[in-house]
């Protein structure tokens, strides 16, 4: 795989909207998240949650995507969750300091 | 690129390479990362897979976003780990890398959405650096496997931390000894020998290579020359080593006051550690160099400062002259302010001069130095004094007290305030109690000389009558000036004594040389005289005698003396016998103007044991005056010519009819007026005159 690949499912449950994501995200695939969050916002539901099972590999580009999009979210009255996130990444938010800073479900 | 100046080079058996050029493009990171997975497979590196990914993706990405220039990827594996270089083509100094900081708000609005790549680097990277490249520049990293041989138990992957560790995990490149051309490189850097201070390059030069060969993120050289001003920065590699980490540290082997070290943020693995102190040592040898020039430098000015200090120490004989002195040759170079106190016979001290680099201090300065009390300057002085060594003065007023003690005696002391910025280093100290002994010397010296000059100027006092006796019908008139070095007695002397026969004597004499023996003889020969003559000897006997005391107790010194016996002759005229003892015939001063030399020579007293001493019996009418002088006067020099005779003939001719006193007067300023030089012998002047209308 020479080049990263996102791709993302939404589902519909209750008042939350879930964004399956699966592949890697950086500079090449963050713009496709903000552009399916970014719609999601027009319209807020209550919480949008990002499920990161499937995420192979996220970077600094990544990391600074989820703060836009969180901020953004907040702003509309909404709430940005992640959930399922793996145990490097999770070391990735804490090294940096993101942890306490963005809503992680499961913590 | 060249293993001497990138990451630590490596070289091993087992190592794999990679290298490709990629586009600036958004899929760059991508494809790096599928390289590097790769390659971690192949060097069976799995357990390095997350953090090399990140890490690559964040060098390429920084490359693609900012220097928008193609990029060049090389990543070498070997069985302990992984390198990754990321260069690329963009012109100019690489920017400023920052490493951002962890967030440390929970309010998502605070939060910086950039500036994360190189803290992560720094945080997963064993090491992590920059290079330099012809084309271009890069940034490297190094992974060490968690079960790396050197560092058990350190582990950077495996680590799972609840908070970030910042720092790299210091594991080593330890197996990878340097190439031969590294070291060679490492040996044959040179201080520029033509720059005005090479040192701070050198190191630097120095420094870069060491740390890119052991892989060291940071390093730096820190040096204390003992100047008061602390450890200062001499070179700097990278970043700023860190406490917490694994440093090697090797202490610069340099002499005191000179004290350094080498420190880098690297593992003290397999060669980092030697290599540091090969480096350490060829740094110090250059520094032993540096301080040994710096301290002979200096050493040449102090010894310049002390031979002026001297010189104008040496020349000033007047006490008072030389207690201002000393404060001027103190402040500023020996420190900021300084004051001179001088102690009486019961210990007391009082100030004789102070001075202080800035004006407006002084009187502040007066103020504290008359301070009394049990902690203040005064009782320090007193105790220096005491003691006879050197003190340190208290804040507020810091600096020096050195007591000024010469051939034994006590004299004061010099009390000096230390500089503005620092405090005295050993050799000022040193010198400043070289001051104080010449200082002292000094004072001495000035003191003795005074002592001196009193004592001639009362000895020679001793040898002239105070004042000569008042005769009637002879006008007498007397000048004498003393040499110009006033510390020294004259031989001349002149006396007017009254004969047995009712007659006068008038005698002026010189006798050779200067100083307290000529003094001595001069007394002995007035002495003498005065004794002969009141026994009642002739002239011409008396003459004998003396030539005979002085052959016998003169030490080789002899005497000029012209006697003349003054008595009523016929009318008003007056009679004068004249005896001239190898002395310059005087100047007969006619009424009329006419001035002519009279006399027969006779021979100088204390040379032979037979004299000569022949009469000549003049008459001196009413206005004729006789001048008698000594060889101060024609001998009165102007550059090579002398005042000589004539011009004293010439001077006194138009004298005529002047009183004595006059006559005397006006010769005295004429041979003075002669030349602009203080006379270097004593001049006498004696005039006998025929006061008769």
């Amino acid at each position: 795989m020479d080049r990263a690949e996102l791709s993302i499912t939404l589902h519909r449950s209750g008042d939350e909207v879930v964004l399956c994501l699966a592949g890697e995200i950086d500079m090449m695939t963050a713009a496709q998240l903000s552009t399916v969050v970014n719609e999601m916002l027009t319209e807020p539901p209550p919480r949008i949650v990002l499920d990161l099972a499937a995420v192979t590999f996220c970077d600094s580009q990544g990391l600074g995507t989820l703060v836009v999009l969180s901020r953004k979210t907040s702003h509309s009255q909404s709430l940005l969750v992640l959930t399922n996130v793996a145990e490097f990444l999770r070391r990735v938010l804490d090294i940096t300091g993101l942890r306490s800073a963005l809503m992680i479900r499961g913590d | 690129m060249s293993a001497e100046r990138g990451p630590a080079p490596t070289g091993g058996r087992d190592e794999r390479i990679r290298r490709v050029r990629l586009p600036a493009d958004p899929r760059t990171p991508a494809a790096a990362r599928a390289l590097v997975r790769s390659l971690l497979a192949e060097a069976d590196l799995a357990e390095l897979t997350n953090e090399a990914l990140l890490l690559t993706t964040e060098l390429s990405t920084n490359a693609v976003e900012h220097a928008r220039t193609e990029l060049d990827l090389e990543v070498v594996a070997d069985r302990r780990g992984l390198t990754v270089t990321v260069s690329d083509f963009a012109r100019g100094p690489v920017e400023e890398l920052t490493v951002g900081v962890r967030n440390e708000s929970s309010d998502i609005a605070d939060i910086a959405e950039r500036g994360r790549g190189l803290l992560l680097v720094d945080h997963f990277a064993s090491r992590w650096g920059t290079t330099y490249l012809p084309a271009g520049k890069g940034i490297w990293f190094r992974l060490d496997r968690p079960d790396s041989l050197d560092h058990p138990g350190r582990s950077p992957v495996t680590a799972v931390s609840a908070v970030a560790v910042t720092g790299d995990q210091g594991a080593s490149a330890g197996s990878f000894p340097p190439s031969a051309a590294a070291m060679s490189e490492l040996m044959q850097t040179a201080p520029d020998p033509y720059a005005e201070d090479s040192l701070p390059d050198f190191a630097t030069s120095l420094l870069t290579r060491v740390a890119e060969m052991v892989g060291a993120a940071g390093g730096q050289v820190r040096l204390d020359r003992g100047d008061g001003q602390g450890p200062q920065l001499l070179a700097r590699y990278g970043r700023q080593p860190r406490v917490d980490n694994d440093l090697v540290r090797v202490p610069l082997t340099v002499h005191r006051p000179y004290v350094g070290e080498l420190e880098l943020d690297a593992a003290p693995s397999a060669y980092a550690q030697p290599l540091a102190v090969l480096m350490a040592e060829r740094l110090s040898l250059h520094l032993e160099n540096d301080r040994l020039r710096r301290a002979d430098l200096r050493r040449q000015a102090w010894l310049t400062f002390l031979a002026e200090a001297s010189e104008l120490l040496a020349q000033s004989l007047d006490v008072e002259l030389t207690m201002a002195l000393i404060p001027q040759l103190v402040v500023p170079r020996l420190g900021q302010w300084c004051a001179v106190h001088t102690s009486n016979e019961w210990g007391r001290l009082r100030l004789a001069a102070a001075s202080h680099a800035d004006e407006s201090m002084l009187p502040q300065l007066h103020a504290v130095l008359a301070e009394t009390g049990p902690d203040s300057i005064q009782s320090r002085l007193r105790e220096a004094s005491r003691n006879g060594t050197q003190l340190p003065l208290g804040a507020p007023t810091e600096g020096f007290a050195v007591p000024l003690i010469a051939r034994g005696q006590r004299l004061g002391t010099l009390a000096v305030g230390r500089h503005q910025r620092h405090r005295h280093d050993p050799d000022e100290v040193a010198v400043l109690e070289d001051v104080a002994r010449r200082a002292a010397l000094a004072i001495e010296n000035a003191r003795i000389h005074a002592e001196r000059r009193r004592v001639a100027q009362a000895l020679q006092q001793s040898l002239l009558p105070p004042v000569l006796p008042v005769v009637e019908g002879i006008g007498l008139a007397a000048e004498y000036v003393p040499t110009g070095d006033d510390a020294d007695v004259g031989g001349d002397f002149y006396d007017v004594l009254p004969l047995p026969d009712g007659r006068w004597l008038v005698v002026i004499g010189d006798v050779s040389g200067k100083g307290v023996q000529a003094a001595t003889l001069t007394g002995l020969v007035r002495d003498v005289i005065r004794t002969l003559i009141g026994d009642g000897k002739p002239l011409s006997e008396t003459l004998i005698r003396l030539n005979g005391t002085l052959v016998e107790r003169g030490g080789g010194r002899y005497c000029t003396l012209a006697l003349a016996a003054v008595g009523p002759g016929v009318g008003n005229h007056m009679e004068v016998s004249l005896y001239l003892a190898g002395h310059d015939r005087p100047v007969l001063l006619t009424a009329a103007g006419a001035a002519r030399f009279v006399g027969t020579g006779g021979t100088a007293l204390g040379l032979l044991d037979s004299i000569s001493s022949p009469a000549t019996e003049l008459t001196l009418g009413p206005g004729e005056a006789l001048i008698f002088y000594t060889d101060g006067v024609t001998e009165r020099r102007r550059g090579r010519e002398l005042f000589g005779v004539d011009r004293l003939r010439e001077a006194a001719a138009p004298l005529a009819g002047y009183s004595a006193d006059v006559v005397a007067a006006r010769l005295r300023s004429t041979a003075l007026g002669f030349s602009t030089e203080t006379p270097r012998d004593d001049i006498a002047i004696l005039v006998l005159r025929n006061d008769a209308d």
